[in-house]
C-alpha cells in the first residue's frame, strides 16, 4: 500500500475525531494528532481502534503510545500491513 | 494487583503514594464528624437542598455497599459540587462515621487543590485524590493505579465517566473517558454503581443548583463484561458504564413527561 493512501485512510479516521477541524484540513506527516487536532486520549484509543479495523492489523499498547504523529502512524501501519 | 500495568509506574512511587492515601484516610477519618456536619448542615439547611426519597436512597445504597465489592461508582455531571450532593444523598453523617469506607473518594482536577487554602483543605478532608488532566500518562496511570488500590481494599471511588460537567446537560456517550474502563479492567470482578443525579430545576450545567433544589436520584448496580482484550476491552467497560446513565437518564425524563 502506497504511503499516500495510508496517510488518507488515517486523516480519514482522525477526522470525526478532531475537535480542531482546521488543522485536519492543514494536515501533513509532522501533525501532532493530540495538540494538532485537539483529540482527547480517549478518543485516540478510538482512533487507534479504528486503525486496526481498517487496515486489519494489531497495535500493541506499547505501539500505541509512541504513536505521536501522523508521520508515526504511517510508518508503524506500513510496517505492518 | 494487575503487574502489566503496574509495571508502567515506579514502583516506589507507588508505594509512597500508597502510604499518603492511607495516612490521608486516617487523617480524614479523625476530622469527619465535626467537618461533615458543617458542610451537611450548609447543605441542607443554607442551600435547601432536598433529595427526594432521601430515606429509600440510603436505605438502598446500605444494601449495594454490604452485596457489592469491589465497587466503583459512576455518576452523570451537571454542577461543581455534584460529589457533595451524592455524599448527603447516600449516607448520614453518623452511618459514614461508622462505615467510613462507604464514604467514597473523589477523584477532582488538580486546579481543586491550588484554588486557595480553604480549598486544598476541603479536599483533603473529603477523600480526594487529585488529577491534572493534562498531566503525563504516567500520572494518570498512577491515579488509575491509586483508585485501583482502594477499590481492592473495600473503598468506594466516585468517577465522572465524562470527564467534566455535560455542556449540554445530558449525559453525552461521545465524550466516554475510558480511565473507568482502565479501572475495571485491572480490579477482579469489580461492580459498578451507576448513579443518576439531576436537580429539577436543572436545564443545563452550572457551577453549583438552584437555591432550594429538589434532587432525584437513581441507583443501579451493573458488572461490566467484556469477551475483548486490551484496548478494546477497556472501551467495552467504559462504554457500558455511560450507556447504562444514558438509560437512567431516559428513565428519568420518561418519568417527568409521564408527570405532565
Amino acid at each position: 500500500m502506497e504511503d499516500k493512501e495510508i496517510f488518507d485512510k488515517i486523516v480519514g479516521i482522525i477526522g470525526p475525531f478532531a475537535k480542531n477541524k482546521e488543522n485536519v484540513a492543514n494536515v501533513s506527516d509532522g501533525s501532532n494528532i493530540l495538540k494538532d487536532f485537539e483529540v482527547n486520549s480517549s478518543r485516540l484509543v478510538d482512533i487507534i481502534l479504528a486503525l486496526e479495523d481498517e487496515f486489519d492489523i494489531e497495535i500493541s499498547d506499547e505501539e500505541a503510545e509512541k504513536i505521536e504523529t501522523i508521520g508515526d502512524a504511517v510508518n508503524l501501519i506500513k510496517e505492518k500491513v | 494487583m494487575n503487574d502489566d500495568f503496574l509495571s508502567k509506574v515506579d514502583k516506589k512511587k507507588y508505594q509512597s503514594e500508597i502510604k499518603k492515601i492511607k495516612r490521608q484516610k486516617l487523617y480524614d477519618h479523625i476530622i469527619f464528624y465535626p467537618l461533615a456536619h458543617i458542610v451537611i448542615f450548609s447543605l441542607k439547611f443554607i442551600f435547601r437542598y432536598k433529595i427526594k426519597n432521601g430515606k429509600e436512597i440510603k436505605e438502598k445504597y446500605k444494601k449495594i455497599v454490604k452485596e457489592n465489592s469491589p465497587l466503583l461508582l459512576c455518576s452523570n455531571h451537571l454542577t461543581l459540587i455534584d460529589s457533595l450532593i451524592i455524599h448527603m444523598a447516600l449516607g448520614s453523617v453518623s452511618w459514614y462515621l461508622f462505615n467510613f469506607k462507604h464514604f467514597n473518594w473523589n477523584v477532582p482536577a488538580i486546579e481543586n487543590f491550588t484554588a486557595g487554602w480553604f480549598w486544598r483543605f476541603m479536599s483533603y478532608a473529603g477523600k480526594c485524590i487529585h488529577i491534572d488532566r493534562y498531566g503525563t500518562t504516567e500520572h494518570h496511570d498512577m491515579v488509575i493505579e491509586k483508585i485501583r488500590y482502594l477499590l481492592k481494599d473495600g473503598e468506594i471511588c466516585t468517577i465522572f465517566p465524562e470527564g467534566g460537567r455535560s455542556r449540554t446537560s445530558r449525559v453525552e456517550i461521545e465524550n466516554t473517558t475510558y480511565g473507568i474502563g482502565k479501572i475495571i479492567q485491572g480490579v477482579e470482578d469489580c461492580k459498578v454503581l451507576c448513579l443518576y443525579l439531576r436537580g429539577e430545576s436543572q436545564n443545563t450545567y452550572s457551577d453549583y443548583p438552584k437555591w432550594g433544589e429538589k434532587f432525584y436520584l437513581d441507583l443501579e448496580v451493573i458488572n461490566p463484561e467484556s469477551k475483548n482484550k486490551g484496548m478494546r476491552q477497556v472501551r467495552d467497560y467504559s462504554m457500558q458504564v455511560v450507556t447504562k446513565l444514558k438509560e437512567m437518564e431516559d428513565k428519568y425524563f420518561s418519568l417527568i413527561n409521564d408527570k405532565k
